[in-house]
């Protein structure tokens, strides 16, 4: 073959094999794992912004009943605008992925021990165990009631932010829960976010 | 199938890599070892090749002490590229390995039939066709430029969207396999194998100086490469082993700048400008056809 042959045969070559990397089924928890909510210190007015929230707004959330819950995943106490470091090092978990039975339908990102001005808290980003084969380092989420800060359904990247407007910074916020949806291609269909507050 | 997808971490990959640099020297030296034995038991040690193979061994160390130098440099370089100019972003699985590992061995195949073929890039792969000898620590015979040159070749990869460590892990397994390559104590492997990959038998022909086996076997890890772009020869006539004309040398510092000593000196006999950069891209045929004319054109006014 001639010259000139070689290298478009060659060209041909790369195309179809990096084409074939492309079509890779990709993994859930890895690389296309859902975005990162926008959940920056920036668009969450700290505790003394008291003006942000009327009592009225975030009374209107509906009140959810949530089920204990283990879950097992990457957690940190960091910056609440550092999340995507944690789906990052979920996606390369390897030992965790590991133990996935199957695809996830969905993931859990758990907010808690907020800081005194709401900008870090300790994270976890992570699977069910009931998804999983077997569990270590679990972290339970336990049973109570949530407001529900956005029901079931598919956002933006910014409508995900607001709602973080919509906490009632007041009162002392203690979990939120950031359940991601996905599909079957590890797309995420919907998101919920639940928050609920210490009862003084 | 799942494993095909599962994610490594690039920290995973980068020690992947450096375990498979570090410990298949250890390998390659026992391999060598086993070669010597097999050497002293039919009689064929000989002073020349147990001084060629410390040569190898030296410019090996001559090499490593240039690429501690320019090995950062190198590796910004990839990450420069994917980091700014990357189509898309490939996860890293073990299904983009394979992918990357197939592209890497294309990229190599080309790089090799370009130091082959240019006068310039020759000189630093010259040294390693330069033993006479085939053992395992021929495959450690480095020229002073044989890290630049697979650079240009392999970068495209980063653009394609392979992490910078999947390709240098794919550089890695291309260069190990090959290093495997050289030896005569395997003949010929399985048909089959034959075929698709590159075996020792095949690389032989690559390190032959014999006209026919001139220029053929470029292949990394698949001998399919050359049997598609007609670059493949079949090992039938004994293999005799060096370059036009023979170094001569167990001197490791003349063995290891040989290749660009000759090239200069090719440069300073020839007088016009135009021919002495011809001999930095033409193939180093061309170079030996103008010694060869110079030569009939000196014998035919002799005899005039």
């Amino acid at each position: 073959m001639k010259l000139a042959g070689s290298i478009l045969l060659s060209s041909a070559i790369v195309f179809t094999v990096w084409g074939v990397a492309l079509l890779q089924p990709t993994p859930a928890r890895a690389i296309t794992a859902p975005a990162p909510p926008t959940t920056s210190a920036q668009s969450k007015p700290i505790a003394n912004n008291v003006a942000v929230v009327s009592p009225e707004k975030t009374n209107r959330h509906t009140v959810k009943q949530f089920d204990e819950l283990v879950i097992e995943g990457n957690t940190a106490t960091l910056a609440t605008s550092q999340v995507e470091q944690l789906w990052r090092e979920l996606s390369n978990n390897k030992r965790l992925n590991q133990k996935l039975l199957r695809n996830p339908t969905t993931i859990y990102v758990y907010y808690r021990d907020f800081s005194a001005n709401y900008d870090s808290a300790t994270v976890t980003v992570g699977y069910a165990t009931t998804d999983l084969s077997h569990t270590k380092a679990a972290t339970t989420i336990a049973s109570a009631k949530y407001g529900n800060l956005l029901k079931k359904k598919k956002y933006t990247p910014s409508q995900l932010s607001k709602a973080w407007q919509e906490i009632d910074y007041r009162r002392n916020l203690e979990h939120v829960i950031e359940i991601h949806y996905l599909s079957e291609n590890s797309e995420v269909l919907a998101t919920e976010v639940l928050v609920n507050y210490k009862e003084q | 199938m799942d494993y095909l997808i599962m994610p490594f971490s690039v920290d995973d990959i980068w020690w992947l890599e450096t375990f498979i640099d570090d410990w298949f020297f250890v390998i390659a030296l026992a391999l060598f070892v086993v070669e010597l034995l097999r050497y002293a038991f039919k009689k064929q040690i000989t002073k020349n090749l147990l001084g060629d193979s410390i040569t190898n061994f030296v410019t090996l160390g001559l090499f490593m002490l240039l690429v501690s130098f320019v090995a950062l440099a190198y590796i910004a370089v990839f990450f420069f590229v994917y980091d700014n100019f990357k189509l898309v972003e490939l996860p890293p699985t073990l299904w983009t390995i394979g992918c990357c590992i197939v592209l890497a061995d294309l990229a190599y195949y080309w790089e090799h039939r370009f130091l082959h073929k240019n006068g310039f890039a020759w000189a630093t792969h010259t040294v390693h066709h330069s033993s006479p000898h085939f053992n395992i620590s021929v495959a450690y015979r480095h020229g002073p430029l044989d890290w630049l040159f697979p650079l240009f070749f392999y970068l495209p990869l980063a653009l394609l969207g392979f992490h910078p460590f999947i390709i240098l892990l794919a550089e890695v397994i291309v260069q190990v396999y090959q290093t495997l390559l050289h030896t005569e104590t395997v003949k010929k492997l399985p048909r089959p194998i034959e075929a698709i990959f590159n075996t020792p038998s095949h690389h032989r022909v690559h390190h032959a100086r014999n006209t026919q086996y001139l220029d053929k076997n470029y292949a990394g890890i698949f001998i399919i490469w050359d049997r598609l772009f007609g670059t493949f020869a079949k090992e039938e006539e004994k293999v005799k082993y060096g370059v036009y004309p023979q170094l001569n040398s167990v001197n490791p510092i003349k063995v290891f700048f040989s290749g660009y000593i000759k090239l200069a000196q090719q440069m300073g006999v020839i007088s016009k400008w135009s021919n002495k950069f011809r001999l930095l891209y033409k193939p180093p045929i061309w170079a030996w056809q103008q010694t060869q004319r110079k030569r009939h054109k000196a014998t035919e006014n002799t005899k005039q």
